[in-house]
C-alpha cells in the first residue's frame, strides 16, 4: 500500500480502526503522520465536548429493570386498543387537544366537561402551556356565545361505553381488582375513601361549519378550520380509574379527582388531598385531521401570535402529550422529580384559594395528586412513598 | 414475536439482560435526566418486542438496539431544545420558576454539556446518531452495522461528522454570548 491516507482513513486509524496495509504504510509513511497530527488536532475541539458521551455512570440494575420492563407490557396489555392502533394507518394522536380544552377551560358552562376531558389522554408525558385568557374574556361569562360552544360540544358526543355508579376498594389490592391495572397508594396514611370509576368511551364527531360559525360569532374568522376535519370522528377510551381521599373531601360524584384551577370550593376541603391514576386512555382520529394545525388554530384562538403557536406546536409530540392549559398569570408550574420520574407541579398562588395538582406519568400509568391547600411537599412525599 | 432475534420469552429475557446495560447507560450518558434516560431505554426493548427485526442475533441485533435508542435519545434534545427555545421566547420567566425547579443540566453548571447537546440536537440526524455511537464506544464494525453502511465508511463519516458538530457548536457558543 503506497498510496498516502485520506482524511477519513486517518480518522479512523486515531481510533486504531485502520486494516492493516493502511497501518503499516501510516507507519513508514512521515507525511501521513504529520497529517495524522493534524486530524488529531482538529477534532479535538468536539472530542473533548462530546466526552460527556463516554463519562462513567452508575451500572445499571437489568434485573430490575426487566421488572419494570415487564410491568410495562403489562400495563400496555389491558389497553386492549393501544395495540391495534400502532398497528393500523389510524392515528393514535390526541383528540383537538388544546382546541378543546381551551374552550372547555375558558366556559364555566362546559366545566363539567372539561373534567371529563382532563381525564382521558393516553399520556406518556405531560407538558404545560401558559394561556393568557384575558384575550378570552367575551367567553368567560355564561354567554349565549358561552352555551352554544357546550351545546355544540354535547350534541357531537356519543356515549359509547357508560361508566355507571363507580364502586368502593378497601385498599390496593381490592382496587387493583376491580380497576384491572395495578394500583398503587402511599404507604403510611389512611385514606378516607378509594374509589374506582369504571371505563367509558364516547365518540366526538366534529360539525366543521358550526364549529367555524362560531369561530367567526366569536370575532376570529381569521382562523379558519381545514375542510378535512369536517365529520371526522374522534373516538375516545377511558380505562378505569381510582382516586383515594386523604383527609376530609368531597363526596364522589362531585369532581373528585378534577384538575379544576378556578374553583374556589377549597375552602370547604383545606386538607382534602386526592390521589388519581389511570393507565394511559386512547384517544384516536382519522389519519385525514391534522392534530398539529388543529392545536395551532385552537392556540391561535386563546391570543398566542401564529408564530408562537407554530413554535409551541412543533415542540410537542402530540401522539403522546397531555398538554395542560394553564392561566398565564394566575398559575405557576415547574418539573420536580417524583416516584422516580420528572413530574409537573401546577400551583395556583397562595391567595383566598390556593390549589396544586401534581402529574406524573410511570410506566404507562397516569398519575395526579391534588389539594386544595398550599402544601405541595406533602403531595411529593405521598408520591415518592409508593411501594 | 414473529421470527426475529428471540423466538420465546426465556431468550428475550437473555437478549435484554445482555444489551440493557449498554443501551441503559449510552442514553444516561446522552440524556441530562436519568429517569427519562431509563424511560428511553425500556421504550427501545418495548419496540424490539413488539417489533422485532428481521435479523439475526449478534452485530446486527446490537446495532438495531442501538440505533433505535440513539434516534429516542436524540430526540428528546430535539424536544427539549424546541420546549427550551419556546419556553423562553414566551417569555416563561414571567412565571418566576425559583432556580431550584429548573432542570438540573442548568443548575449543576455544565453549560458545556448543554451546548454539546443542543448542538447534537441541531445536527442532520444521521451525523448526530453517529457521534452518540462512536463516542458512547462502539467500534466501526457495529457502528457500520446500526448505520447500515460500509465499515471503512465510518472514518470519513466521523470526521464530517465532527466537523459539522464543532462548526454548530462555535455558533451556539456566539448565540448564547
Amino acid at each position: 500500500m503506497n498510496r498516502h491516507l485520506n482524511a477519513g482513513q486517518l480518522r479512523a486509524a486515531l481510533d486504531g480502526e485502520l486494516a492493516e496495509p493502511e497501518r503499516q504504510h501510516l507507519q513508514a509513511c512521515p507525511q501521513c503522520r504529520t497529517r495524522l497530527e493534524r486530524v488529531r488536532a482538529e477534532i479535538r475541539p468536539a472530542a473533548e465536548r462530546l466526552s460527556f458521551l463516554s463519562a462513567p455512570v452508575p451500572a445499571a440494575d437489568a434485573p430490575r429493570a426487566l421488572d419494570r420492563f415487564t410491568r410495562r407490557l403489562e400495563n400496555q396489555k389491558e389497553i386492549p386498543m393501544f395495540k391495534k392502533l400502532f398497528a393500523s394507518p389510524v392515528l393514535r394522536v390526541g383528540l383537538a387537544v388544546v382546541v378543546v380544552l381551551a374552550l372547555v377551560l375558558a366556559i364555566p358552562a362546559t366545566r363539567a366537561f372539561a373534567d371529563e376531558v382532563l381525564n382521558l389522554f393516553r399520556v406518556q408525558q405531560v407538558t404545560v402551556i401558559p394561556i393568557d385568557y384575558t384575550g378570552m374574556q367575551q367567553l368567560t361569562g355564561n354567554g349565549p356565545l358561552g352555551s352554544q360552544i357546550s351545546d355544540l360540544i354535547s350534541a357531537s358526543t356519543t356515549v359509547d361505553q357508560k361508566p355507571g355508579t363507580p364502586a368502593t376498594a378497601t385498599d390496593a389490592a381490592q382496587a387493583s381488582q376491580l380497576a384491572g391495572f395495578s394500583v398503587r397508594l402511599p404507604s403510611g396514611v389512611t385514606p378516607s375513601r378509594i374509589s374506582v370509576e369504571n371505563a367509558a368511551a364516547f365518540t366526538f364527531t366534529i360539525d366543521r361549519t358550526k364549529a367555524q360559525a362560531l369561530l367567526d360569532e366569536a370575532g376570529r374568522s381569521d382562523l379558519v378550520l381545514p375542510a378535512t376535519v369536517d365529520g371526522a370522528q374522534v373516538s375516545v377510551s377511558i380505562p378505569a380509574s381510582v382516586s383515594a381521599a386523604y383527609g376530609t373531601c368531597p363526596e364522589p360524584g362531585a369532581q373528585d379527582n378534577s384538575l379544576d384551577l378556578g374553583s374556589t370550593s377549597g375552602r370547604k376541603y383545606p386538607d382534602c388531598i386526592l390521589m388519581a391514576e389511570i393507565p394511559s386512555p386512547t384517544v384516536t382520529a382519522p389519519a385525514g385531521v391534522d392534530i398539529a394545525q388543529l392545536a395551532q388554530l385552537g392556540l391561535q384562538f386563546t391570543g398566542m401570535t401564529a408564530d408562537q403557536a407554530a413554535a409551541f406546536t412543533q415542540s410537542v409530540d402530540w401522539a403522546s402529550t397531555l398538554v395542560i392549559p394553564i392561566p398565564k398569570n394566575a398559575a405557576t408550574y415547574q418539573q420536580v422529580t417524583v416516584d422516580g420520574v420528572t413530574g409537573t407541579l401546577i400551583q395556583r398562588p397562595a391567595d383566598d384559594a390556593p390549589q396544586y395538582v401534581l402529574l406524573w406519568v410511570k410506566d404507562g400509568i397516569v398519575y395526579a395528586i391534588s389539594s386544595l391547600g398550599t402544601d405541595s411537599a406533602a403531595a411529593i412525599q405521598m408520591a415518592n412513598s409508593l411501594p | 414475536m414473529s421470527a426475529g432475534p428471540a423466538e420465546t420469552p426465556a431468550e428475550f429475557e437473555r437478549l435484554f439482560l445482555e444489551h440493557w446495560p449498554g443501551i441503559q447507560r449510552m442514553l444516561a450518558r446522552m440524556l441530562s435526566d436519568p429517569a427519562e434516560a431509563e424511560d428511553l431505554a425500556l421504550e427501545t426493548f418495548v419496540r424490539l418486542y413488539q417489533r422485532p427485526p428481521q435479523t439475526g442475533e449478534g452485530l446486527q441485533l446490537k446495532g438495531w438496539l442501538y440505533r433505535v435508542a440513539t434516534n429516542l435519545g436524540l430526540h428528546a434534545i430535539r424536544s427539549a431544545q424546541r420546549r427550551r427555545r419556546y419556553e423562553l421566547e414566551a417569555g416563561r420567566d414571567a412565571l418566576a420558576d425559583p432556580p431550584e425547579t429548573r432542570p438540573a443540566e442548568l443548575l449543576d453548571g455544565r453549560e458545556a454539556d448543554r451546548l454539546a447537546r443542543a448542538a447534537l440536537g441541531r445536527m442532520p440526524p444521521r451525523a448526530a446518531q453517529l457521534l452518540g455511537l462512536r463516542y458512547s464506544g462502539l467500534s466501526y464494525k457495529e457502528i457500520a452495522a446500526a448505520l447500515g453502511v460500509a465499515p471503512t465508511s465510518v472514518g470519513p463519516l466521523l470526521l464530517r461528522a465532527e466537523r459539522t458538530f464543532a462548526r454548530i457548536y462555535r455558533s451556539l457558543e456566539r448565540e448564547e454570548a
